[in-house]
């Protein structure tokens, strides 16, 4: 390659971590702060490659196009918006995973679907008053119960919930991810209602905008603290190598030598 | 009402539209001297022509408002020249060599900052099927760009039947999985995959090298010592015939290989090769062998082609490619006499230049602005002689306006003895 290997790297959470790959794989040479100023790109006369610090959601469509011969992005973007790049190393960095949740307040959901279950269960003797109001009293007690359960938080509950939720129709889901979303839904056949939201996801559930979210977890922290249940998994999440067709065919060896040596560093 | 055009596509404004045409012509020129004769096809097209090889979400659909059949703007001049090739092809001696050069749609999402109307020139050909008539395909296209002045370029060359003697005994869900990974290089995803297949360990570090089998010749090498099945072999022999033709016209410095390419699986069905241009995002030229194609159409032929995409190109080549051009005249008249003007203009057009009137009541500076804008560099400038008013003299005054010197003529006859004679020197 004439020039350096102009490298996108995405603003935010891995940043850091992405720095420390470069600078262990000898592309860059300088400390942190060197590359965290309002400047956006970085060509230092002594590094290797020249850096262009971009959005997240932006680098797959700066390495698409080629304005960057390789990138660092999350798999969850990548997976999102579908870019043709070539994506050969899972960086490792960046992990965290994509999820579905509730509120706790979800357990009204749940009293519908075992009224529903109840009645279907016995639902020849309708017509008797008093057997009716037995089976509400009886309908009130295990409902009770449920919310007790709901609260203990156990894997097996969480298992009811979801179980549960998914024989809903038409589910509200407040996401970023809507493609991803779409997707997940559509391979178990439950009809969703998408609401697209460009931040602070867990807001959406408390305020009553929708009754799940699907969202990057890291920690659960955030969950736990905003009263949310993670009830599945969508997929794990970590920070891949994305590669420019045009940069990696005009250049197989050099490309091929750059993924080598990060490879060597992950 | 708005005046820009629909999301996607564009105006070709005339500096544009005369690369565009420029490019058309220089390909389809090209083309012709291999044996490609041109052809033109209808812009719609029934779906299920096209939708051999297109997306149908991708296509411009409407409705054929007398058989309710659904149609689509061509999103691809390949599939309709299988068509029509297997309409002729009882009649007619093969080899079939189309060229063609036209616009297709594609209804892309509009926000990617791709165009949904795409300029394409390209060429077909049906019977032949050798790796041999494949290299000639992409000597072409070497050859094609040569012409268009790209000198730093090369073409890569893959053969998906590779992919496909390595991936035969395996489940075709998880080949298709296996495929999405290969065509990404992804090859973590691919690791996952693997985990939880049953399959020998030698198999599957096979199948995790292929994103990596890409490079020059020595890929070749490489590949030999992997496989040992016999369609990845026949794939790699074809690929050494290829490059040997191709070494045969001393092109071969243009090369470079990645049998980890698997595009289009679906439709390709042998070679397949992308040129790449160092700065440009996107490949130049994409083509390879479609066997499949006109078994769709009910016949049993061999196919090969490639589309060359123009938008690209142009913007590759870039806008300063057209220049004034010194030979292109404007007459403006300023006097009341009607006939001299179009004297002049029949006789500049006769001795060979490009001469124009525009009609408009412009004054001296006006013209030139617009002289300027429309790369014309020689005015003709006629006005009466106000010093010598009672005789009303015409002059004709001749410039051209790169430099400030004007030479007046005061006949018809004058000026042209001065241009008969700038056209001898």
């Amino acid at each position: 390659m004439k020039e350096k290997v102009r490298i996108a790297i995405p603003k935010g959470r891995v940043l850091e971590d992405s720095l420390d790959l470069l600078r262990k794989s000898g592309f860059i040479k300088h400390p942190d702060e060197d590359y965290n100023s309002r400047k956006l790109i970085f060509n230092y006369e002594d590094d290797n490659a020249k850096l262009l610090i971009v959005k997240p959601w932006d680098v797959p469509t700066f390495v698409e196009y080629g304005a960057a011969d390789i990138g660092i992005a999350g798999k969850d973007i990548l997976l999102e918006k579908f870019k043709n790049v070539y994506e050969p190393l899972d960086l490792g960095i960046g992990r965290c995973k994509i999820a579905v949740a509730v509120h706790k307040s979800i357990d009204v959901n749940i009293k519908n679907v075992n009224i529903n279950k109840e009645t279907a269960h016995i639902g020849y003797a309708e017509d008797d008053d008093a057997d009716e109001f037995l089976r509400k009293s009886q309908r009130d007690e295990k409902n009770k119960k449920t919310e007790i359960e709901i609260n203990q938080n156990t894997a097996e509950n969480i298992e009811n919930i979801k179980n549960a939720l998914y024989l809903l129709n038409n589910i509200r889901v407040a996401t970023k991810y809507v493609n991803i979303t779409k997707d997940f839904f559509k391979k178990k056949g439950i009809s969703v209602q998408i609401v697209k939201l460009y931040g602070n996801i867990e807001l959406a559930p408390l305020t009553g905008l929708c009754d799940v979210i699907v969202d990057l977890v890291s920690t659960g922290e955030t969950l736990k603290q905003n009263n949310l249940l993670l009830i599945e998994e969508i997929a794990v999440i970590t920070s891949r190598l994305i590669v420019n067709r045009a940069s990696l065919k005009t250049n197989p060896k050099e490309i091929h030598n750059v993924i080598m040596r990060i490879n060597q560093n992950i | 009402m708005g005046t820009q055009p629909p999301a996607g596509t564009r105006d070709f404004l005339p500096s544009e539209a005369a690369i565009i045409t420029e490019i058309g012509k220089v390909l389809l020129s090209e083309f012709s001297k291999w044996g490609y004769k041109r052809i033109i096809t209808p812009s719609i097209e029934y779906i299920d022509t096209l939708r051999i090889n297109s997306d149908v979400n991708n296509l411009f659909k409407v409705v054929d408002v007398g058989s309710g059949e659904l149609l689509s703007f061509r999103s691809d001049f390949t599939l309709q020249i299988g068509r029509l090739s297997s309409a002729i092809i009882n009649s007619n001696a093969l080899p079939f060599k189309f060229s063609y050069c036209g616009p297709v749609l594609r209804n892309i999402d509009v926000v990617s900052g791709k165009h949904r109307e795409i300029w394409q020139a390209g060429v077909e050909m049906i019977g032949p099927d050798s790796p041999e008539s494949d290299a000639e395909l992409i000597v072409m296209a070497i050859e094609s760009l040569k012409k268009l002045k790209i000198k730093d370029f090369n073409v890569d060359i893959g053969n998906v039947e590779f992919f496909r003697g390595i991936i035969s005994d395996l489940d075709e869900n998880i080949s298709k999985k296996i495929e999405y990974c290969v065509t990404r290089k992804d090859v973590s995803s691919l690791i996952n995959i693997l985990e939880n297949v049953n399959l020998s360990d030698r198999k599957k570090d096979i199948i995790i090298e292929l994103p990596f089998m890409f490079g020059e010749e020595d890929i070749i090498k490489k590949a030999w010592d992997m496989v040992d099945n016999d369609r990845s072999k026949r794939a790699i022999e074809n690929i050494e015939r290829i490059i040997s033709y191709i070494k045969t016209y001393k092109l071969d410095e243009y090369i470079t290989i990645d049998l980890g390419e698997v595009r289009r699986l679906h439709y390709y069905t042998g070679t397949i090769f992308e040129c790449y241009a160092p700065g440009s995002g996107y490949e130049l030229i994409g083509g390879g062998r479609y066997n499949n194609l006109l078994e769709s159409f009910g016949q049993n032929y061999a196919g090969a082609g490639f589309a060359i995409n123009l938008d690209i190109i142009s913007e590759f080549i870039g806008r300063n490619k057209i220049t004034a051009k010194s030979d292109d005249f404007l007459i403006a008249n300023k006097t009341a006499d009607r006939l001299i003007p179009v004297e002049l203009n029949k006789f500049l057009k006769n001795a060979g230049f490009k001469s124009e009137i525009n009609f408009m009541d412009y004054g001296y500076l006006e013209h030139i602005e617009y002289m300027k804008q429309n790369y014309i560099n020689n005015l003709v400038y006629i006005y009466n002689d106000k010093n010598n008013s009672e005789k009303e003299k015409l002059i004709i005054s001749y410039q051209n306006i790169k430099d400030e010197n004007k030479i007046n003529f005061y006949s018809l006859k004058e000026f042209k003895e001065y241009i008969v004679n700038i056209k001898k020197v």
